[in-house]
């Protein structure tokens, strides 16, 4: 499930870049020129970088927490079900 | 997801003559061998409903237990990869107004993704633990990442 989940984010990484390259394409033919774009420094480019790590980590720590936290559940929900037949059967 | 043992008055009992009251511990289950409540499935019983907003209504009910701490995090998650999307347009973009409008468009997939929310009701039940799991917020966060990611990208930052 993990190598699956894995494929799964790289075809979904993919498909977004072509989302965001599809939107400034679509606003540069709008505009019938290029998108004029500013160019950043070296520090705001470092920045940039940290603020996406930091925001990855924090994704990353609330995606397990909710993968966790339905695991927990269904594993529950599992050992009640077991529970309830065990009495029917008594 | 709603999950959790449960004893409800709900319209799968047969009707006795005092009507079973789950505030009132010495009150009998109309269906019970025992003193004490069936254990059923909530899930059976509770009626669940897509609202606009996620919203959860207990009433006349006793020992109910709520869980939704996912709720305030994905929340500020949300906005703060809202943010970094805006932000990250506005500087490398150096028409204003241009970044403006590509920022609204980009931001349209994550709009889409807030919509499903969901009410519970629990009506006359005892001992019910609400567990709210929003996977679609989780999905929603990770892909505004990946949105902020191929930004990046684009934009050579990476």
């Amino acid at each position: 499930m993990g190598e699956l989940r894995d494929k799964m984010s790289d075809i979904s990484k993919t498909v977004m870049e072509l989302y965001v390259r599809q939107v400034m394409n679509k606003y540069s033919k709008d505009n019938n020129r290029r998108i004029q774009m500013r160019e950043l420094s070296d520090k705001e480019k470092e920045r940039l970088r940290n603020l996406y790590f930091e925001l990855e980590e924090q994704v990353n720590a609330f995606v397990n927490q909710v993968l966790n936290s339905g695991e927990e559940e269904a594993e529950d929900r599992a050992s009640r079900t077991k529970d309830m037949v065990r009495k029917r059967r008594e | 997801m709603l999950s959790g043992r449960a004893a409800c008055g709900a319209s799968g009992a047969r009707r006795s003559e005092a009507r079973w009251n789950a505030l009132d511990p010495d009150s009998r289950f109309p269906l019970s061998e025992h003193d004490s409540a069936i254990l059923q499935e909530a899930d059976e019983l509770s009626n669940i409903e897509q609202r606009s907003r996620e919203m959860i209504i207990i009433k006349d009910s006793l020992d109910i237990k709520v869980r939704s701490t996912e709720t305030q995090v994905a929340a500020s998650l949300q906005a703060a990869l809202q943010l970094a999307i805006a932000l990250v347009v506005n500087i490398s973009i150096a028409d204003d107004e241009l970044a403006e409008q590509i920022t609204q468009d980009l931001l349209q997939l994550s709009r889409i993704q807030q919509v499903n929310k969901q009410s519970v009701i629990i009506k006359n039940c005892r001992k019910v633990d609400v567990s709210m799991t929003d996977t679609d917020v989780a999905v929603s966060v990770q892909l505004m990442l990946q949105l902020l990611l191929a930004l990046l990208i684009l934009f050579e930052v990476f």
